[in-house]
C-alpha cells in the first residue's frame, strides 16, 4: 500500500514537471499577479505597482488584480489614483465590506495628509451602505476629521447618535471627552476623560492613552481653578512616560491653585473602569509622603525654611509643590515643562520667604535657560542642514512602503530632542513620507541609466541579430490557432461542373469590379517605434523625471525645514520668555537685597 | 535625555497621535489650524510625479524584459510555499548543471510567502527552446521550531521542456503526505494568448 502510494506520488510529481497549466494573463492564477501580491505583502508597493501596470498594459486585469492595484496605489501614497479605481470597482462589486474597508482607509489617508474636506465627504458618502462591522471605525474617523475642522458639536453627534458607547474604543471615548468639553458640555466630557484615565491597560500604548487622558483632564481642572481635583488626576500619571514631566509641572501648580469644589466621579462605571492594582509607578506613588527621599531638598541645595507670614496650609502646599518641581528639574532640560519647573521653584521659595535661596535658584535657572538657548541655536543650524531628516531617510533608504512607512528609529541629531512632539504629528510624518518617496524614486530613475545601457548592448549583440528564423517562426506560431480551426468551417473544394476539354474552355475569367488602390510608402514611417526609438524616448523621459524629482524633493525638504524651524522657534521664544522672567525676578531680588529688605526665614 | 527614551517616547506619541490633540492643555478651547495649502499643493504634484515615474518604470521594464530576456528564451522561476508556517531561509536554483543562483531570505520575505498563496519571482533566465534540467534546493525552518532545532533541507532534480514562448516554472514547497517533511515540486505554466 505504502509502495503504491509512493509510486503514485512519484508519477504525479514527474508529470507535474512536464504538464504546463495555462492561465489567463492578469487573472488570479497568473504567477505575475501572485508575485505582485507577494510584493504588496512584503511592503514593496512601488514594485508591486510596476508589475501590475505592466500586466495591465498587456491584458485586462481581473477584479482581484484591480483590488490589489488600488490598494498598492493608496499604500504608495497616491490617493487620487486609488480613489478613481475604487470608484470604478464600486460600480460592479458586491463585496460591500471590503469596499467599506477600502473607503475607510482612503478617508484615513485623506485625514492624515490634511485633505479634511475630502475625508469628510468620503465618510459621509459611505454612510448609506456602511456595513455594521465598520460602524465604530467610521464613527471614530469621522469624529477625528470633524474635530480637526473644529466642528466639535457635529463630532459629538456622530459619536453619540448611535447609542453604541459600549462598543467604542478608549481612543474614541477620549475623543468624545475632548469634543464634549470643547463643545461646552464640560461635566460629560470630564466624566469620559476620567473613565479613560482609569481604564485597564494591556499595552504601552494603552498606558500612554491613559496618561494623556489624565494629563488633559488634570490641566482642564487646573485652568478651571479646581486644584484639588487636578491634583488627584495628575497623580494617576506614570512617573516615567512621555507625559510625566508635564504632569509633574501641573501637580506642583495644582498644590497652589484653589482646591475648588469636589468633582463627582462617573456614575456609570464599568467593571473595567474600577481602579486596579498596577505594577507601574505613578506620580502619586512617587511623591507620596514618607516615600520621598528625605534628602531631596538637600540635593537641590535648599536649607530648611519656614515662613511666618503664610498660613500653615499655604506653606504646606508650597512645600508639596516644591517636591514635585524638584523632581521635575532633574529631568530632560530640553523639555519645556522642565524649563518652567526651573522658574516655578524660585517663585515658590520667594513666596515662602526663602529669598536668598530664591535668588540662587533664579541664577541657576538663568544658567540652565542660557544653556538651553545655545542648544536650541545648535539645533536650529542642524535643521537648516537637514541633518536629522537626511539621517532618518538614510536609515531606511530603499523602503518602498510609501504612505505605510513608519518611523522606526530616531537619529542622534541636536534637533531630535526638541522635535519629539512634532515628529509624531501627521503633518510632519506625511511630509517626511513624501520626501522619502521622492528620494527613493530619484534613486530608481538614476538606476535606470545603467539598465538602459545594458538594454542597448543586448539589442546590439550578435546573438540577438542571428536568431534562427525557425525559432522566430515557432515563437510566433507555437500558440497560434488558425482561424479556420476556431469558428470558420473548413474550406470545401468543388469541381467545376461546366469544364470543357482542355483547350476548349471558353468561360471568360471573372474580372474584378474595382482595381485595388495600392500606395507604396516612401521613406520611414513618422511614428516608427522600434526598440532604438523606444530607448531614446526613455532617455528623454529619464532626464525630465530626474529634474522634476529633484525639484519636488527640494520643495518637500523646505516644508519639513519650515515645520521644524517654526516648532523650534516657538520653543526658543518660550525659553527667552522664561529668561526675561527669571532676570526680572532676579533684578527685583537684587534690588531688595541692596535695600536690605531680604530677610530669610 | 537619553536617545533611547526619546525614541520610545516618539514611538508612543505616534500611536497616541491617532486620537484628538489635547487643545484642553491651553486655557480655552482652540480651533485647530487649517492644513497648510502649500503642503497639499506639493502633495498633489508628488502624486502626479509618482504616476509618471511608475509609467516610466512600466515602459522601461517591458522593454528591458524584451531586450534581456527575449520571449523565445525567457524562463521565469517562481518560488511558493504551500506548507503551513514554514520559514524559508535559503534557496538555490541551477539549470543544466550550471552555476547555482543562491538567495537568502529575510524574515519579512519568508512571511510574505506564507500569505495569500503568494509567489516570489526568484529569477528570469534565458534558455534555448528544448529539454532542460533544473536543480533546486532549500533550507527552511518551522516558525515555531526550537532555536537549536536542525534546519530542514531538501532538493529537487527535474526535467522540463522549454517551449518557444515565455515559460514560467513554479517551484512549490509542499507536503506530500501527512507528517511528511517539506519537499519541492515543479509546476510549469504558460500564459494563454
Amino acid at each position: 500500500m505504502k509502495k503504491s502510494a509512493f509510486l503514485l506520488a512519484a508519477v504525479m510529481s514527474a508529470s507535474a514537471a512536464h504538464a504546463a497549466d495555462v492561465y489567463t494573463p492578469g487573472s488570479k492564477d497568473d504567477p505575475n499577479v501572485k508575485a505582485a501580491q507577494y510584493q504588496n505583502d512584503e511592503g514593496r508597493y512601488f514594485s508591486s505597482l510596476i508589475e501590475l501596470l505592466r500586466m495591465s498594459s498587456e491584458s485586462k486585469l481581473s477584479d482581484e488584480a484591480r483590488w490589489l492595484l488600488s490598494e498598492d496605489y493608496l499604500s504608495f501614497g497616491m490617493g487620487n489614483k486609488s480613489e478613481a479605481l475604487y470608484r470604478e470597482i464600486a460600480q460592479t462589486t458586491t463585496d460591500q465590506l471590503t469596499l467599506g474597508r477600502a473607503r475607510l482607509r482612503l478617508a484615513e489617508f485623506d485625514y492624515q495628509r490634511g485633505y479634511l474636506d475630502e475625508a469628510r465627504s468620503t465618510l459621509l458618502k459611505m454612510q448609506e451602505k456602511l456595513p455594521k462591522q465598520l460602524v465604530e471605525q467610521w464613527q471614530d474617523l469621522l469624529s477625528r476629521v470633524l474635530m480637526a475642522q473644529g466642528r466639535y458639536n457635529e463630532a459629538v453627534s456622530v459619536l453619540t447618535n448611535l447609542d453604541n458607547a459600549s462598543r467604542q474604543t478608549q481612543y474614541t471615548r477620549f475623543n468624545l471627552g475632548v469634543a464634549l468639553i470643547n463643545n461646552g458640555r464640560a461635566p460629560q466630557g470630564r466624566d469620559l476623560l476620567d473613565r479613560v484615565g482609569r481604564m485597564r491597560v494591556m499595552t504601552s500604548e494603552d498606558l500612554a492613552l491613559r496618561d494623556k487622558a489624565n494629563l488633559t483632564l488634570g490641566w482642564h481642572f487646573l485652568h478651571n481653578q479646581l486644584g484639588g481635583s487636578a491634583k488627584a488626576i495628575f497623580e494617576r500619571v506614570r512617573s516615567e512616560g512621555p507625559y510625566s514631566n508635564r504632569a509633574l509641572l501641573g501637580l506642583g501648580w495644582a498644590e497652589l491653585a484653589p482646591r475648588g469644589a469636589k468633582q463627582e466621579h462617573s456614575s456609570v462605571a464599568d467593571a473595567d473602569d474600577r481602579p486596579f492594582f498596577s505594577s507601574f509607578s505613578t506620580l502619586g506613588v512617587l511623591l507620596r509622603p514618607g516615600f520621598i527621599d528625605n534628602d531631596i531638598f538637600k540635593r537641590a541645595g535648599m536649607r530648611n525654611f519656614r515662613l511666618e507670614k503664610l498660613g500653615k496650609t499655604e506653606e504646606a502646599a508650597l512645600k508639596r509643590a516644591l517636591v514635585a518641581w524638584v523632581t521635575l528639574i532633574n529631568r530632560d532640560p530640553m523639555d519645556p515643562a522642565v524649563q518652567e519647573g526651573w522658574l516655578a521653584i524660585p517663585y515658590s521659595l520667594n513666596k515662602l520667604g526663602a529669598h536668598t535661596q530664591a535668588l540662587q535658584f533664579y541664577e541657576k535657572a538663568v544658567d540652565q535657560l542660557e544653556a538651553n538657548r545655545k542648544r536650541a541655536d545648535v539645533a536650529m543650524s542642524s535643521i537648516k542642514q537637514n541633518l536629522m531628516v537626511d539621517r532618518i531617510v538614510r536609515d531606511d533608504l530603499n523602503a518602498e512602503s510609501g504612505w505605510e512607512w513608519k518611523l522606526k528609529d530616531l537619529p542622534d541629531a541636536p534637533e531630535t530632542y526638541y522635535l519629539q512632539s512634532l515628529l509624531a504629528e501627521h503633518r510632519f510624518q506625511e511630509a517626511l513620507k513624501n520626501y522619502r518617496d521622492t528620494q527613493m524614486m530619484a534613486r530608481n530613475i538614476d538606476g535606470w541609466q545603467k539598465r538602459i545601457v545594458a538594454m542597448e548592448t543586448a539589442n546590439q549583440s550578435p546573438e540577438r541579430a542571428n536568431v534562427a528564423t525557425d525559432v522566430l517562426v515557432k515563437h510566433a506560431t507555437e500558440d497560434w490557432t488558425p482561424p479556420w480551426k476556431e469558428s470558420n468551417p473548413p474550406a470545401e473544394l468543388r469541381s467545376e461542373e461546366a469544364l470543357s476539354v482542355p483547350g476548349a474552355y471558353d468561360t471568360p475569367a471573372a474580372s474584378p469590379t474595382t482595381t485595388p488602390q495600392v500606395e507604396l510608402a516612401s521613406g520611414t514611417p513618422a511614428n516608427a517605434q522600434g526598440d532604438r526609438e523606444k530607448i531614446d524616448a526613455l532617455k528623454t523621459r529619464l532626464v525630465t523625471l530626474q529634474k522634476s524629482l529633484a525639484d519636488a524633493s527640494d520643495a518637500q525638504s523646505k516644508i519639513l525645514q519650515t515645520l521644524a524651524i517654526n516648532e523650534l522657534t516657538g520653543q526658543k521664544k518660550q525659553i527667552e520668555k522664561y529668561l526675561v522672567e527669571a532676570r526680572f525676578a532676579l533684578a527685583r531680588l537684587y534690588d531688595r537685597q541692596m535695600k536690605g529688605e531680604l530677610d530669610d526665614k | 535625555m537619553p536617545l533611547k527614551s526619546c525614541r520610545k517616547a516618539v514611538r508612543v506619541l505616534i500611536v497616541v497621535a491617532s486620537c484628538a490633540s489635547s487643545a484642553l492643555w491651553a486655557a480655552a478651547p482652540t480651533t485647530p489650524p487649517p492644513p497648510d495649502s502649500n503642503a497639499l499643493k506639493l502633495d498633489q504634484t508628488i502624486q502626479g510625479l509618482k504616476d509618471e515615474v511608475l509609467q516610466f518604470n512600466r515602459d522601461a521594464t517591458a522593454l528591458e524584459q524584451d531586450s534581456l530576456y527575449p520571449p523565445y528564451t525567457r524562463t521565469n522561476v517562481f518560488l511558493g510555499v504551500r506548507f503551513g508556517n514554514l520559514i524559508v531561509k535559503q534557496f538555490s536554483v541551477s539549470f543544466d548543471g550550471g552555476e547555482a543562483q543562491k538567495y537568502d531570505f529575510e524574515d519579512v520575505e519568508s512571511l510574505a510567502l506564507l500569505q495569500n498563496k503568494n509567489l516570489r519571482r526568484v529569477m528570469s533566465v534565458n534558455l534555448a527552446p528544448g529539454p532542460h534540467k533544473i536543480h533546486a534546493s532549500f533550507t527552511a525552518q518551522f516558525a515555531d521550531a526550537k532555536a537549536d532545532a536542525p534546519p530542514l533541507t531538501g532538493n529537487l532534480d527535474a526535467n522540463f521542456d522549454k517551449n518557444y514562448n515565455n515559460t514560467d516554472l513554479q517551484l512549490m514547497l509542499v507536503r506530500t503526505g501527512f507528517l511528511a517533511p517539506p519537499s519541492l515540486a515543479l509546476e510549469k505554466t504558460r500564459s494563454a494568448r
